[in-house]
């Protein structure tokens, strides 16, 4: 090894010692090189929830008291792991949770709410035609055209309606039939000198651009009108209608997800990509379109997907809508094409059971703290970001903390796909490949 | 402790502590360099901060066992020689680096980047020569 000092001679006991001492510091030197690589090449990700000093709602780790007998715990990560280490600390005096069984499940939560009864019916604005009956999607309910000359006399045409076979429109509940032919019934979609207007409680309420009508509705469901059309109603113009809910939109170097009126910035690519969203799903939008909305807290991986979200299982094929906190069946050819302006989200049914297992021991320390490891490897090719574990007991019991720690075990396989990322981010960076 | 044992001992500890520094300064610089080149890949484990910190505290310590001892003025006369040597190395680094580094640069800011750090070298090596007549 290169001395700096060898000008400096020590006496003969000294130079043996100095001799040792180099070797030692060398030793450790490569040991500490070996951690760092480990650490930096099979990276563990760990999860903490400390019930005495931590508020839960700013945990990494998400708590869900389900009864007082089930407790769900939810780490967040894009990644595979080889190992999930589960440590539970009970309060003091609490009953003995060895053998308690833990439970994980690796999905999307928002795919794990609960399926409705209803199916996902036609959006408001949506025109239907049903062999020789045409409908109106208006306030939740389809309402029918007493008439084709109803329809005639409002202007309508038969290719401003989109065919839909009788089981669809059984899904849906039925409203008033449309016999005005003078005023035009509630969510009626104009198209007046460029710009796209829905009529609601008498008022013209416009689109804030064509882009974001697009993202409800098509094109020849709006009727063309003219100027004069404007002064039959009022304009509502402080309230313009933006984008569909779940539409995601670039504005300058970022990445937004509309939500219930207002943006989501995502904080990195990252978090996107784990969501199982698709670069080519972004509407790049402009200062007015994205201005119409509040920004929101950025999105963040432990959020779940919002309302609008649609899921697609990819072992049967069926399409989830999700509502608020619960999840819709898509059923029907042409339901479907409405909701898939998007792709979907891919997912898989049997996300949802908790297959991997394993019992809890004591442990010597912490006090009253017990653990066990289950193996993640077969998660690798169930999609989701969201990695739950469920504890179930007989008694009620107080927690004080949670701790999870993911490991990945040092073989060839971890190590393929480490040398692939680097080689995507060398690839990426050099301007060679796809960057994050 | 006898004096004659005391001062192996901290000469012991000097040369060692240099030692220390070199394998400090060898993994700083594969530590820049990988995270140059693989940009938070790398620093995700250590802290830059912690390791410039651990840099001057090792720099203290040569520092204080030299001058109780007396072998800084010694050392700096091997060292001077050795510098050319080391310079030349640092530079082959620091170029690569910063060259590395202007790849993401568009070429116009690249282009003024490049004419005003010429200028920069230019009215150094000016100012440096001057001096030393």
């Amino acid at each position: 090894m290169f001395n700096p000092t060898k000008n400096i001679v020590l006496e003969p006991v000294w130079q043996k010692i100095y001799f040792v001492g180099r070797v030692a510091i060398l030793i450790f030197f490569l040991l500490v090189v070996l951690y760092f690589l480990k650490n930096t090449l099979f990276p563990s990700e760990k999860f903490a929830l400390d019930f005495n000093n931590q508020k839960i709602e700013e945990s990494l780790l998400g708590y869900e008291d389900v009864s007082s007998l089930e407790k769900i715990f939810s780490a967040y990560s894009k990644d595979n792991f080889s190992f999930a280490n589960f440590k539970i600390t009970a309060k003091k005096n609490q009953p003995n949770l060895t053998d308690k069984e833990v439970l994980l499940r690796k999905t999307y939560s928002a795919f794990a709410y609960p399926l409705s009864d209803q199916l996902a019916t036609f959006p408001d604005r949506t025109l239907l035609q049903n062999n020789n009956d045409f409908f109106l999607v208006s306030n939740g309910k389809i309402r029918k055209f007493s008439s084709f000359k109803t329809l005639e006399a409002l202007g309508y045409s038969q290719d401003n309606f989109q065919k839909i076979t009788d089981e669809e429109i059984g899904y849906m509940e039925k409203g008033e039939e449309i016999t005005d032919t003078q005023n035009y019934p509630d969510n009626s979609l104009f198209l007046i000198d460029g710009t796209y207007y829905e009529l609601l409680v008498g008022a013209l309420r416009p689109f804030v651009s064509e882009k974001a009508f697009l993202s409800h509705c098509e094109k020849n469901q709006a009727l063309v009108k003219d100027d004069d059309f404007l002064k039959k109603y009022s304009i509502n113009q402080d309230n313009l209608i933006g984008f569909a809910n779940g539409t995601l939109l670039s504005f300058d170097i970022g990445v937004f997800l509309v939500e219930e009126g207002k943006v989501v910035p995502f904080n990195n690519p990252e978090t996107f990509l784990a969501l199982g969203y698709n670069w080519d799903d972004i509407i790049s939008a402009n200062e007015e379109e994205i201005g119409l909305y509040q920004r929101d807290k950025v999105f963040s991986i432990s959020r779940p997907h919002p309302s609008g979200t649609v899921f697609q299982d990819q072992d049967s094929g069926k399409y989830y809508l999700i509502s608020g906190k619960d999840k819709k069946e898509i059923r029907g050819e042409n339901i479907q094409r409405i909701y898939l302006k998007r792709k979907p989200v891919l997912v898989n049914e049997k996300s949802l059971s908790f297959d991997i297992s394993c019992k809890l021991e004591k442990k010597l320390w912490p006090f009253n703290s017990y653990g066990c490891q289950m193996p993640t490897a077969t998660l690798e090719k169930i999609t989701g970001k969201d990695y739950q574990f469920k504890l179930n007991s007989n008694s009620t019991f107080e927690i004080s903390q949670v701790n999870i720690i993911f490991s990945r075990e040092i073989n060839w396989l971890n190590m393929r796909d480490i040398f692939s990322d680097i080689k995507q981010r060398l690839l990426g960076s050099y301007g060679y490949g796809e960057t994050l | 402790m006898e004096k004659h044992s005391k001062q192996q001992l901290e000469l012991l500890v000097y040369k060692l502590l240099h030692d220390v520094l070199f394998l400090w300064l060898f993994g700083t610089v594969c530590l820049l360099t990988a995270q140059n080149i693989l940009p938070n890949y790398f620093f995700s484990e250590f802290s830059l901060a912690k390791i410039i910190f651990g840099l001057f505290a090792i720099l203290f310590l040569i520092g204080f066992f030299g001058k109780r001892q007396d072998v800084s003025s010694e050392e700096n006369k091997e060292k001077t020689k050795k510098l050319s040597e080391t310079l030349v190395f640092l530079i082959i680094i620091s170029s690569a680096l910063i060259i590395n580094s202007f790849r993401t640069l568009e070429i116009f800011p690249l282009i003024a980047s490049c004419v005003f750090a010429l200028f920069i070298f230019f009215a150094f090596f000016q100012i440096t020569s001057k001096s030393q007549k």
